[in-house]
């Protein structure tokens, strides 16, 4: 009962802000900048750059507001809005390109057990090229698969694997280093 | 390429994490949203006015489709028209061509020369100017042809056959050939003569020219106004006879 009287008023909340209420507005903002925020820190390193870019992104989702089918989760359509105006932004303002290479190797990592905060994995994320970072958050934080990838970032799947895989191997060797200087300092 | 455990871990805590945006953030999204309402107003307005626009540019273009497909199909029926105008035209000019044709013949009565004239005048109205120089070039190959031969008998066997021609053509006219036997051989002896002292060339020509002409302008003309034509040239060759006779005579 609670969760659906939570989902009739976010769509109630929701009808408010199409109509340019801006309590209402101000309320969604409220409840998701946060989550947004990290969101874009995830592919921004620059914290004011990432709010900037969040932004921008809250005003394509009130002014996109109307077109919101309320079939999926409001938290969902609002992230995916954060992740294509991050990648825009890399992009444009960054002008990142993808090495057209389809070299990948299957590794797997498993034997990895990380026990990091959560600065610790921004900061390992931090370290990785724009491509990779992308293409690593896109798959491995979102979830999102191979071919929405390729889609997303307009480039070929061999080439999101490719990027995929070299991420990983970069963050292996970051994670290597990262414990052996914990174990140091231990 | 499963995500590995490491990554279920970034996944996990990334996901956990928040981070609250600076107090001016709102301020900005709060101007920025006031911005965009300012415009909204205008932009429904915009809209209506655009779509007013379209349709005034599909009226304006379907306006112009017609002006431009009636314009094609008027020059299309111009194009059909003009040849019968200019048919009539022609016709017309026929016409014009044949009356004054027929008027200044019935006009000119008496006299060869005119007459001679009128029938040259009528040849080069109506017949080519090739058709023209080629009976030209060819009567001048016959008289060069003639001169060669200067057989004065054979000159005068062509105007003999000129004149049974005539004769044959209107038969009453017979009689007065046969009365005018006498005169006829008198002509032929003075003819003779002139024709050795190389004055024959003008009248030969004249004559056979006539002929021709005469042959040409009966091909065009109607039964009756030919018929009337042969006995105003027979009269005028026994006047032209009557002429050459004196003219033989005083020499």
């Amino acid at each position: 009962m609670k969760i659906i009287h939570l989902h009739q008023e976010e769509t109630k909340i929701i009808k408010l802000a199409v109509e340019n209420n801006r309590q209402a507005q101000q309320q969604i903002y409220s409840k998701f900048s946060s989550k947004m925020l990290s969101v874009c820190r995830q592919y921004i390193k620059d914290i004011q750059l990432a709010e900037d870019v969040m932004i921008t992104a809250f005003m394509k989702v009130f002014t996109n507001l109307s077109k919101f089918e309320h079939k999926g989760s409001f938290e969902g359509w609002i992230r995916r809005i954060m992740i294509n105006e991050c990648i825009s932004y890399l992009r444009v303002q960054k002008k990142v390109k993808f090495a057209e290479d389809e070299f990948f190797v299957e590794e797997s990592f498993n034997e990895i057990d990380s026990q990091f905060t959560v600065e610790q994995i921004q900061y390992l994320i931090d370290a990785l090229p724009d491509g990779y970072k992308m293409v690593f958050n896109l798959y491995a934080i979102e979830g999102y698969k191979h071919n929405e990838i390729a889609k997303m970032l307009g480039i070929n799947e061999g080439t999101s694997k490719s990027q995929l895989s070299h991420a990983r191997k970069m963050l292996q060797t970051q994670i290597t280093i990262l414990k052996k200087q914990d174990n140091g300092t231990e | 390429m499963e995500p590995n455990n490491f990554e279920k871990d970034f996944r996990e805590k990334l996901n956990q994490r928040e981070i609250e945006p600076s107090n001016k953030a709102w301020d900005r999204l709060d101007a920025m949203l006031s911005v965009a309402e300012e415009k909204k107003p205008t932009v429904p307005l915009r809209s209506v006015q655009a779509s007013k626009r379209k349709w005034l540019y599909i009226a304006a273009s379907f306006i112009g489709f017609l002006l431009v497909g009636t314009l094609f199909f008027n020059q299309n029926k111009k194009a059909v028209k003009t040849p019968e105008t200019i048919v009539v035209e022609k016709e017309k000019e026929a016409e014009t061509e044949k009356e004054s044709v027929k008027e200044p013949v019935l006009n000119t009565v008496d006299s060869v020369k005119i007459e001679i004239a009128i029938a040259q005048k009528t040849s080069e109205e109506t017949v080519n100017k090739n058709k023209k120089n080629n009976s030209e070039a060819s009567e001048q190959i016959s008289n060069k042809i003639i001169q060669n031969e200067t057989n004065q008998i054979a000159e005068s066997s062509i105007i003999k056959n000129n004149q049974e021609k005539q004769s044959t053509n209107n038969p009453p006219l017979i009689d007065e050939m046969s009365k005018q036997d006498n005169v006829d051989r008198l002509l032929k002896t003075a003819e003779t003569k002139i024709l050795a002292e190389n004055a024959v060339k003008s009248k030969s020509k004249i004559k056979i020219n006539s002929n021709d002409l005469l042959d040409q302008v009966d091909g065009e003309l109607e039964l009756s106004f030919r018929e009337k034509m042969i006995a105003k040239i027979n009269k005028s060759y026994h006047t032209v006879k009557v002429a050459v006779e004196n003219r033989n005579v005083k020499n």
